[in-house]
């Protein structure tokens, strides 16, 4: 038995290569160092860009919190927020993803974003628990890439990017525009207002407006712009109204725009618009203003130029065709020696004359040199009735004395003048009112009515009632005594004069004494001194009348009286004669010329006075309306006094007529005497009742006597 | 272990090892087979008295965790959005941030779990091998270490396992949103990376002297 040995020991030599005797383990640690390094690497590269924005405060941004918004999208984050070398800014860096660095350049825009409760809402609520953030706004193509910007307080209107246009307006106020204001468009919200500004010389406030696209494509140099602040209370015929565009335009202020006139010229860079009160300002305002598009004439004038002044139209043919930019005096050298006059200085747009669109001013200086040469003149002349304010008013005259454009170096040309009839004119209205009112209307109608009482006392003249009567019994008594044929004739003799009367009171009634006293009343005139030579001669007349129809008419009846007395022992033709000599005598009373020619000239004068009125009417303007009506109105109270008188008048008449009917009723009921006489006495109520409704209309409007109906 | 510690366990008679007893024991099942065998008869595993590849690979691991150690200290841990504020935190600005709060505790523990233990068994693995490497033979006491190194291992997780129940749990909107970060990634290799390289090393390696020493 043999020990059992032990096996042999394999021995091997270590293997001292340390790369034979790598371990694939050692991969781990080189992945693991490859992929920590790659993504050190990727994160270094995708750090982004710095850019470095400066504020006046950073209130609320906070480094490494604070992000960077476009369009409401994080693109990057602050940083570093730090001051500027003088303390006197805040700058704050923040780094922007690559993916859009690329597009930050000089015209990129940031602002913070905090939360702001105004009238036009709540914005930025979300910046209430998040904290502020900084928005930027940057146009959409690549630039240059620049590092540093200014960041501005409140967001930009212009936003880079955003479609729109920027403008400019100017006013007088700038109270009722605050940032962020609306501009309007047809009520609907197009753009925002900046906050206001003075301009340089400190006279005027400057706006920025941002037009949205595409509404910006409205803008040109027809569009007009207006306040639309607050509200607007007006109380006028249709009742009682109050106007505000919006809420927010009522709180913050905002603007409307509107294009007045169509085709408007494109707008030139840097133009500024004015901004109107109202719209209806801004509407009157149809001219273009800008002193690119008027030509510049002078017209110098001798007369006064009291209620002219910058901003009144040059009118031509009433048609707005320029503006009056400038008034000074100006010392000529004549032969006299120095003599001061007045320069105007005027803007025509060549347009409104009519002048193709691509006119250039010495085109319109052409034109004028022709419509110059063929009378056209300058004058002054009154905007309205109502006011003393004056306008330039361009009028072709033929019978103006030749002149021409006078072309001054170095001044715009200057327009030759015609003296206005402004002071004729005024001068002429208020001598015709004052002749009106020195009218004796009064004395006129107390002769009417003295006229009138004469003949009610005729009526009641005790002997004229007792005509009737005695006719009566003159007639029954000779009815069956007289056959004859001469008897027989009488009616148609009383007839005849009765048919007189009738004519007479027609004339008076279709002689249109009543129309022509109506249209008189209400068209005033100018040729009173005849209306007063007419009214002279009228009292005169009537007193005639009077005097004749006292003295005449009793002798008349005693005479007729007489006749009937003694009829029954005269001689039946001896009746018959004096009876129609006594109708005769009544007819020729009554056919008398001056009873026939009363109407007639009262009708004259009246016409006369309507025609006169109507000259004044088409005579136009009137410097001083005011004291001229004061004038009128003093003429219509006297005239209104007058006419009080009238009703008094017409109830005299009327009472009269009444009377005259019984008189005449009793002479029998159905002879034609009667009927013709009672349809004459009708016509004469007539014209009373004519009469009475005239009295009454003056008495209700005087007014009317002045101005027409 | 102190230095006078370890100074006395060199000085202290050496053991006795298996393999100075011509013994090679399973490193699975423990059974002893006398040296040269080259399979355990009893469950079949390849037997090797030392495995001297092994400090390659525990090299390896503890180099590869010491790399992604340094992203998951560099980059956020956690990404905490809170009423849209976002806010990010690694995991020293974390236990900064806790400290400031007051919570000194829950700070010590963080800090505790996410520096100091990685920390040391990166410097614990490193000395055990570096040891072994120039030879030194090991005593009791760097056995211990090597031991405390493998079983507190597996406890650095904590910092991972909070981030995964947060991001888990928090996610409310807008009110409160936490999302984790490429550290905690980076963290969770580290400490796996590292348990490995403690797996890796082969423990018997501390007690051998090298072989000239030994004669």
């Amino acid at each position: 038995m043999s020990d059992p040995t032990p096996a042999e020991m394999t021995v091997s030599q270590p293997r001292r290569s340390i790369w034979r005797n790598l371990s694939v383990v050692w991969l781990v640690p080189i992945i693991a160092l490859a992929v920590s390094l790659g993504i050190a690497w990727q994160n270094f590269a995708d750090r982004g860009t710095l850019i470095e924005i400066s504020f006046s405060n950073a209130s609320g941004v906070v480094a490494g919190e604070t992000t960077l918004r476009y369009r409401d999208v994080v693109v990057g984050t602050v940083e570093d927020v730090r001051f500027s070398d003088d303390l006197g800014r805040v700058l704050v860096d923040v780094r922007v993803d690559n993916e859009v660095a690329g597009f930050i350049d000089d015209e990129a825009m940031f602002w913070v974003v905090r939360p702001e409760v105004s009238a036009r809402g709540i914005s930025g609520l979300s910046t209430v628990l998040s904290g502020v953030y900084i928005e930027g706004a940057w146009d959409n193509a690549p630039g240059a890439v620049a590092q540093q910007f200014l960041g501005s307080e409140t967001p930009p209107l212009n936003q880079p990017g955003r479609p729109g246009r920027r403008i400019t307006l100017a006013t007088d106020d700038g109270t009722t525009i605050s940032y962020g204001s609306p501009v309007l468009f047809r009520g609907v919200e197009v753009g925002r207002m900046e906050t206001p500004r003075l301009s340089a010389d400190g006279r005027t406030v400057l706006v920025d407006a941002f037009i949205d696209a595409p509404h910006d494509a409205r803008l040109n140099q027809a569009t007009r712009f207006w306040d639309t602040s607050g509200f607007e209370l007006s109380f006028g015929a249709s009742g009682f109204s109050v106007d505000f565009d919006s809420l927010a335009s009522l709180v913050t202020g905002g603007v409307s725009f509107d294009n007045v006139y169509e085709n408007g010229e494109p707008l030139p860079s840097g133009y500024v618009f004015t901004l109107f009160e109202d719209e209806s300002a801004a509407r009157r305002n149809t001219l273009v203003r800008g002193p690119a598009q008027g030509v510049p004439f002078t017209i110098q004038f001798t007369e006064s130029v009291e209620g002219l002044g910058p901003g009144d139209d040059v009118t031509y043919q009433g048609l707005e065709v320029g503006v009056v930019t400038d008034l000074r005096s100006r010392v000529v050298e004549t032969q006299l020696g120095p003599e001061l006059s007045l320069l105007a200085q005027i803007s025509i747009d060549p347009q409104r004359m009519g002048l193709p669109t691509d006119a250039t001013p010495a085109d319109t200086v052409d034109f004028f040199r022709f419509a110059v040469d063929s009378g056209l003149r300058a004058r002054l002349a009154t905007e309205s009735l109502l006011n003393s304010d004056l306008k330039i008013e361009l009028v072709v005259l033929d019978s103006a004395p030749s002149a021409r454009l006078r072309e001054i170096e170095g001044e715009p040309p200057r327009l030759p003048s015609v003296e206005s009839n402004l002071s004729d004119f005024t001068a002429t209205a208020e001598g015709v009112l004052e002749r009106i009112n020195a009218l004796p209307v009064e004395e006129v109608m107390q002769q009417a009515i003295s006229l009138m009482q004469a003949f009610e006392q005729l009526a009641r003249n005790e002997d004229l009632q007792r005509v009737p009567g005695s006719a009566v019994a003159l007639l029954d008594d000779t009815r069956a005594l007289v056959g004859s044929e001469a008897i027989q004739a009488i009616p148609a003799q009383i007839e005849a004069a009765v048919t007189d009367l009738t004519a007479l009171v027609a004339d008076l009634r279709e002689g249109g004494a009543i129309a022509a006293l109506n249209s008189a009343m209400r068209n005033l005139d100018r040729a009173m001194a005849d209306v007063s030579i007419a009214s002279q001669n009228a009292p005169a007349l009537t007193e005639n009348l009077r005097k004749l129809t006292e003295s005449d008419i009793p002798a008349l009846i005693a005479e007729f009286e007489a006749v009937a007395t003694t009829a029954k022992e005269l001689e039946l033709q001896g009746l018959v004669d004096s009876a129609t000599s006594t109708l005769n005598r009544v007819d020729a009373l009554v056919g008398s010329q001056d009873t026939l020619e009363l109407p007639g000239t009262l009708n004259d004068a009246l016409t006369e006075m309507r025609l006169a009125l109507a000259e004044l009417r088409e005579g136009g303007v009137v410097e001083n309306l005011n004291a001229t009506l004061q004038s009128a109105s003093d003429a219509a109270g006297s005239v209104a006094e007058s006419v009080e008188d009238l009703p008094q008048l017409t109830a005299r008449l009327e009472r009269l007529v009444a009377e005259t009917e019984t008189v005449v009723r009793s002479y029998g009921d159905r002879s034609d005497f009667n009927t013709q006489t009672l349809a004459a006495l009708r016509e004469v109520q007539n014209a009373a009742k004519a009469i009475s409704e005239l009295a009454r209309a003056i008495e209700r409007s005087p007014n009317s006597l002045i101005f027409g109906r | 272990m102190s230095g006078d510690g370890m100074a006395n366990a060199e000085r202290a008679q050496p053991v006795l090892t298996a393999r100075a007893a011509g013994l090679v024991g399973c490193a699975e099942c423990g059974h002893v087979h006398p040296l040269g065998t080259q399979t355990c008869t009893v469950c079949g595993s390849r037997l090797v008295s030392r495995d001297m590849a092994s400090l390659q690979r525990v090299w390896a691991w503890l180099f590869a965790g010491m790399v992604v150690y340094i992203p998951a200290n560099v980059y956020p841990m956690l990404r905490t959005s809170t009423f849209g504020k976002t806010s990010e935190s690694t995991i020293v600005g974390g236990v900064f941030e806790l400290m400031e709060h007051g919570s000194y505790g829950v700070a010590f523990i963080v800090f505790f779990a996410s520096v100091v233990i990685p920390v040391s068994k990166f410097i614990a693995i490193a000395y055990l091998a570096w040891r072994v490497q120039r030879g030194k033979p090991g005593t009791a006491s760097h056995f211990h270490m090597y031991e405390v190194v493998e079983f507190i291992g597996r406890w650095s997780m904590i910092d991972v396992f909070v981030v995964a129940i947060l991001s888990a749990l928090v996610q409310l909107d807008f009110v409160a949103t936490i999302h984790p970060g490429i550290a905690a990634v980076s963290f969770a290799l580290s400490v796996a990376f590292t348990m490995i390289s403690a797996n890796s090393f082969d423990p018997r390696l501390i007690w051998d002297a090298p072989e000239g020493q030994k004669v």
